[in-house]
């Protein structure tokens, strides 16, 4: 795999001419074909790709859609295919490629415009079917009494996990997902080894068996480890669907 | 979950039906046969270059093969029995991978443009690994249709012949370098599938492959080495 380079700046030289295509197409646009379209723009010091966007929309083209929210890579918004890999415009130093660089919508998700997908529609899907959220027995719960103490190297844990901000790139970068659409994705998974860790969640193995053990769950994950190489939180996907695996393989086997 | 089927009004039970565990049975069952013919390669091929050792080297491994130490005669049955138990492992890895590939066209032509757009060589080394696994369901069946068919037909002077008269070389010389990648490049893999050890990080993974690269040609020196032997001995009478 070849690492983006960053191209030193250079005070001397003039800035770069840089030549952004994006692939667009309007969906409600009756009539109209996807296109790519160029737009040249002069390189900024410290430009990421989200400022190069926002200039492009300001200056040359307010049709142009594009989504962010917080600019930091907190949010997840802005996610898109940069030169064929899924990442965060935001977190992305136009420095880091040559004068080309090509932008596309995410795959998978329902197109909304230009660059621009329905993320939410597709993640909250998935989390009702993976029933993403603490399951307790509310009913047992006393309100009077102190919250049970989680041990911080835990909680430190759970955190790590939780830190997804689910912008979808691993599901643009999943092969699997790809070829099979029902298949639940490294996002979906990673938040099933999170409220696996978490005691606050009364479900077993066998609960979580019942919802990824079978070939659209972790055992169809074909291993191509593209979520955990651009994930933008840097999370340890490919391990966490591993460690899952094993775990669901030792409950399925004594089923 | 049961409301669906009571609707229909048939006698239900008022669960949901439990999943099944064959999905991690089958999961299992293909890494297990993997690794087992992976394993069963490495021996295997270190085995064939025997050859580079002399022809008594060749001859003492085939006879051990055929048993002469244990029974004090020649039974190439066993290298027949033998090469057919390999063939059942193939047979079953082979429809369990089965469930990985492409199925239909537009399977197929999302994954390829996939590989070509991502760049990403995990996701490449995936769909070299589809191709080879491929071919060796061919290859695999001519191979062993020979060593099941004629199983004393190993050692030095009957191997050069094969290879050299019956134009072996030619299946040798494209069945190694494919086997070789898939069962390297499938260890690999099996190692992330499975997390063992974790993969870390890519600078962990890079390392890895690095391993499997350097496996993958140390076998191909050593498997085209015993074959240029072969030929060699062939073609000099």
């Amino acid at each position: 795999m070849s690492e983006p380079q960053t191209v030193a700046p250079n005070d001397h030289e003039p800035p770069r001419r840089l030549h952004i295509n994006v692939l667009r197409f309007n969906p409600r646009e009756a009539g109209t074909e996807p296109r790519v379209q160029t737009y040249e723009i002069e390189e900024a010091h410290g430009m990421t790709l989200f400022l190069a966007l926002s200039e492009i929309r300001e200056k040359q083209d307010p049709s142009l859609q594009f989504d962010f929210v917080c600019r930091a890579g907190i949010c997840g918004s802005c996610a898109m295919v940069i030169n064929g890999r899924p990442g965060l415009a935001c977190r992305t130093l136009t420095t880091q490629f040559g004068s080309e660089i090509t932008l596309a919508p995410l795959p998978v998700f329902e197109l909304i415009g230009d660059l621009s997908v329905n993320t939410g529609k597709w993640m909250r899907a998935m989390s009702e079917r993976l029933e993403t959220w603490v399951h307790m027995n509310e009913a047992g719960v006393d309100l009077h009494k102190m919250e049970e103490r989680m041990d911080p190297a835990l909680a430190e844990e759970v955190y790590e996990l939780d830190r997804c901000i689910e912008c979808g790139c691993c599901v643009g970068a999943c092969g699997t997902l790809r070829m099979r659409p029902g298949f639940v994705g490294a996002v979906g998974l990673n938040k099933i080894a999170r409220f696996r860790l978490d005691p606050r969640d009364n479900r077993s193995d066998d609960d979580y068996y019942e919802l990824v053990g079978d070939d659209e769950g972790v055992f169809g994950c074909m291993s191509l480890v593209g979520c955990q190489d651009v994930c933008p939180k840097n999370l340890p996907l490919a391990t966490q669907i591993a460690f899952l695996r094993r775990k669901m393989l030792a409950n399925g086997l004594k089923r | 979950m049961s409301g669906a089927g009571n609707m229909t009004g048939r006698a239900t039970v008022d669960r949901a039906p439990r999943k099944s565990a064959w999905p991690a049975r089958l999961d299992l069952a293909q890494s297990l046969t993997g690794l087992l013919l992976a394993a069963f390669l490495a021996v295997h091929l270190l085995l064939d270059s025997a050859i580079l050792f002399g022809s008594d080297a060749a001859d003492f491994v085939a006879h051990f093969f055929e048993g002469r130490l244990f029974f004090g005669s020649s039974h190439p049955w066993i290298v027949s029995a033998a090469a057919v138990v390999i063939l059942v492992l193939v047979v079953i890895h082979a429809a369990l991978a089965l469930r990985k590939f492409p199925h239909a066209h537009r399977d197929y032509a999302e994954m390829s443009g996939h590989v070509r757009a991502l760049n990403h060589t995990d996701t490449r080394l995936w769909w070299w690994q589809a191709a080879t696994g491929f071919a060796l369901f061919f290859l695999v069946a001519a191979h062993l249709f020979v060593v099941i068919t004629q199983p004393d037909a190993i050692g030095a002077d009957p191997s050069t012949r094969r290879v050299v008269e019956q134009g072996a070389w030619a299946l040798y010389l494209i069945f190694l370098p494919v086997v070789l990648v898939h069962a390297a490049v499938g260890v690999y893999r099996l190692s992330v599938k499975w997390g063992v050890p974790p993969l870390v990080d890519s600078a962990h993974a890079r390392r890895r492959r690095m391993v499997m690269w350097i496996v993958v040609i140390a076998y191909l020196v050593l498997g085209l080495a015993s074959l240029a032997t072969y030929l060699g001995r062939g073609l000099s009478g």
